[in-house]
């Protein structure tokens, strides 16, 4: 998501990683929502689930663990020097 | 190819009763949060996959369609449409319902490295960025050739968690003590990039002379190439007219719609005044 979309609704992502639903339906034209108003529910629903490459599935989850481990194992190895 | 479940951004109107909506997708959140018996195994090549009530995005144009299944048999697509009860057993399933399935991303400008600044950086790491956010192809357009060459084949095989990988090598200059450069010399050093299993080569801004002959020789071996257009004798207009594959940051590109060159002041000091920026999103 690129920036709130509560502040600015008419900043949505254009590459079509965010979907404006109505009622379940997708909307194309939501010029007529104002930001703010109460009746808006933002939802995060997760994003990629499985890469896929040759037929071998790679789950998104555990990828983004992993890098969260290598991140906390080099700032605690730098924080030691 | 890569699955996803795009974040939503609700709109539930009240006065319409959203509520059986929101419950809706709320239910649908924690479905997918519970692992089903036989979903894959992160990593662990299947022979027979199943991808059941997926919309599809397929990646021409058309719009999304679904749901429907996808069977993934030993690494291809063999099937888009319903199962049938005479298909053989998948060997892992992934529900997919209420998803997306979209074709792999291909990220055309990344730099393989395992430090940056001189500071090493795991591999890997970025890696699984790649694929987390849907890359399964990455085109390297500067880096350790040796390194890279090595990675390609380690992801080929399947024994490094990594996107497939198309080495755009800067290597093929100056491959011989001759200088000045020239068109012959550009050309043997095409050549190089090919024999030492290059997929393309990477441009810096070469006169057009020898720019010319490199993208002729490219053409003649069957390489691609991707050129960085910085302030140079040619522009955008140029690499086009002679072929390159690709075109990578921004310098040259609006030069290319002038009849001419840009009025630049007599006193204008490009190297004092500005710096071209590269726009690319990259690493």
């Amino acid at each position: 998501m690129n920036g709130n979309p509560l502040e600015d609704l008419h900043v949505l992502n254009p590459y079509g990683t965010d979907i404006v639903t109505l009622n379940g339906e997708p909307v194309s034209n939501y010029s007529s929502l104002v930001p703010g108003d109460k009746r808006i529910k933002v939802e995060h629903a997760g994003g990629i689930e499985w890469t896929i490459k040759d037929g071998i599935p790679y789950h998104v989850p555990t990828l983004m663990k992993q890098v969260k481990d290598m991140v906390s194992a080099a700032r605690a190895e730098r924080a030691k020097k | 190819m890569s699955i996803t479940h795009p974040r939503r951004l609700v709109v539930a109107l009240v006065a319409f009763s959203g509520i059986a909506l929101l419950f809706g997708q709320g239910l649908l959140a924690r479905q997918s949060a519970r692992p089903a018996p036989n979903a894959p195994v992160h990593a662990k090549a299947v022979k027979r996959l199943l991808i059941k009530n997926a919309m599809v995005i397929y990646g021409n144009g058309k719009p999304a369609f679904g749901p429907t299944d996808i069977v993934v048999s030993d690494g291809l697509i063999a099937r888009v449409g319903p199962s049938s009860p005479k298909d053989p057993p998948a060997d892992a399933v992934i529900d997919a319902t209420g998803k997306y399935v979209m074709p792999g991303i291909i990220n055309t400008h990344m730099h393989l490295q395992d430090e940056r600044g001189g500071v090493p950086q795991l591999f890997q790491y970025e890696m699984n960025l790649y694929l987390a956010s849907g890359a399964t192809t990455v085109r390297d357009v500067g880096s350790d050739f040796d390194k890279a060459k090595a990675w390609r084949a380690e992801s080929a095989a399947h024994t490094l968690v990594a996107p497939r990988i198309l080495i755009y090598t800067p290597n093929w200059r100056g491959r011989t003590n001759q200088a000045p450069e020239t068109p012959q010399t550009v050309r043997a050093g095409v050549r190089w990039a090919k024999e030492e299993g290059a997929d393309g080569i990477k441009l810096f801004g070469p006169d057009r002379d020898l720019l010319e002959a490199a993208l002729d020789e490219a053409h003649k071996v069957g390489l691609r190439s991707a050129a960085h257009i910085a302030v140079e004798e040619t522009n955008a207009r140029d690499y086009a007219e002679l072929g390159i594959t690709s075109i990578e940051h921004f310098y040259g590109i609006a030069d290319a719609a002038l009849d001419g060159i840009q009025a630049f002041p007599a006193n204008y000091n490009w190297a004092a005044s500005a710096r071209a920026t590269s726009p690319t999103c990259s690493s």
